[in-house]
């Protein structure tokens, strides 16, 4: 568009519409005259009888008028049968034009799928290069760690550091969590042992005693 | 026709002598004959200021008595030349065929200018999906799918006038008739 050369197409479909369209065009035209014509000669007709108005059924000129304003009629209603006829056959041909858009469409559309599917052709090669590299990245990793750091259980040790800091931190649930534990399966056997463990922490006995009421209760 | 009180006043029948009184004069006369073509649905004028041939001038007032001289009469079309309100009908006319006082010469009534037309008609193709199609010039001016339109009843010719922009632009093609005339467009 807008460049010089790009002219637009007139294909013979176009050249085929223009024709009908023409003939339509000729018939509308024809219609609407035929359409004034019966008006103005109905006119004439009422003046005639007004002017004759006893001897008008006898008068040749009325009674031709009159014959005139009825085959014009005639005529008028084949015209319109026909514009009815051109126009369908105008709207089935644009329709038959877009069904052809259509099916252009859906062609090209499956080319450019078929087109794109092939390059997925070394789908299954792309994709084992792929792992391969994401393994070789992993081993790549691993043995960064490892140099890197010069330690080989290095996570362990690690843990071991953040247990120890957890005893600080929290000496009280470590023993608590034991002692919560136990007392319900062996309550009348345990009952001294219970005591003795009270004894050797004594400021975790009152706790110890209530959780143990809570159960058996 | 219809015309505004001021059609009635006598003034606007002779040419004044300021210059702005006069251009206020010559719109004025402009106004009245766009709204009474837009109104009417006319196109054409003569110079002489008749819509139709052997019907009442536009220049003249009954009930006052009074007319324009057709000089000034060819001022006030001169005017509206300078605006783009009127061309004329004949292409192989120039503007000095006012002139002449024995001449003839008639013009088209552009209520909207030139190109305001053409992008009326462009957007007409686009909203009844015509985009595409072979359209008669016919179709346009007469035909039943226009019958809404502004420019439904325009004259062939002048319409020819208003389309060819688009064949310039490169988003129409015009389609010949069997007369070797251009009867038909396509606009993409």
């Amino acid at each position: 568009m807008g460049q010089k050369g790009s002219k637009i197409e007139i294909t013979e479909t176009d050249r085929a519409v223009l024709q009908l369209k023409r003939s339509k065009d000729d018939i509308h035209r024809f219609s609407r005259r035929t359409d004034e014509l019966i008006s103005t000669e109905k006119l004439q007709l009422k003046k005639l009888i007004k002017e004759n108005p006893k001897d008008y059924k006898s008068n040749l000129r009325v009674r031709l008028l009159l014959k005139k304003i009825h085959y014009q009629s005639h005529l008028l209603q084949q015209a319109s049968d026909q514009l009815v006829n051109l126009e369908n056959m105008l709207a089935n041909i644009e329709f038959k034009l877009v069904e052809v858009q259509f099916l252009q469409g859906l062609q090209r559309g499956n080319e450019i799928l078929t087109k794109l599917n092939k390059e997925f052709d070394n789908v299954d090669e792309v994709m084992d290069n792929v792992q391969e590299q994401i393994q070789y990245q992993e081993e790549i990793n691993n043995t960064l760690s490892q140099s890197v750091i010069g330690v080989d259980n290095f996570e362990e040790e690690i843990d071991k550091e953040l247990d120890d800091l957890d005893k600080e931190i929290n000496p009280v649930s470590e023993i608590e969590m034991p002692s919560v534990q136990n007392l319900p399966e062996l309550p009348l056997k345990n009952a001294p042992l219970s005591e003795s463990a009270d004894n050797t922490k004594g400021a975790k006995k009152e706790e110890g005693d209530g959780e143990l009421i809570a159960l058996s209760s | 026709m219809e015309f505004p009180p001021i059609h009635s006043f006598p003034p606007l029948y002779t040419r004044q002598p300021n210059k702005l009184v006069r251009n206020k004069q010559l719109e004025t006369w402009a106004g009245i004959i766009l709204d009474n073509a837009k109104k009417l649905h006319r196109w054409e004028i003569d110079k002489t200021g008749r819509f139709e041939r052997g019907g009442p001038s536009i220049f003249t007032s009954e009930s006052i008595g009074r007319a324009v001289p057709q000089l000034f009469i060819n001022e006030i079309w001169r005017h509206m030349q300078r605006n783009n309100q009127i061309i004329l009908r004949d292409e192989s006319l120039q503007w000095g065929v006012l002139d002449d006082a024995d001449a003839d010469a008639s013009f088209y009534v552009l209520w909207r200018p030139l190109d305001a037309w053409t992008s009326l008609i462009l957007e007409w193709f686009d909203t009844a999906n015509q985009m595409g199609k072979v359209v008669t010039f016919y179709e346009l001016a007469q035909g039943d799918e226009s019958l809404d339109c502004e420019f439904h009843g325009i004259p062939e010719p002048l319409l020819l006038r208003i389309l060819k922009p688009l064949v310039k632009r490169g988003r129409a093609t015009m389609l010949k008739g069997d007369n070797d005339q251009y009867v038909a467009i396509k606009v993409v």
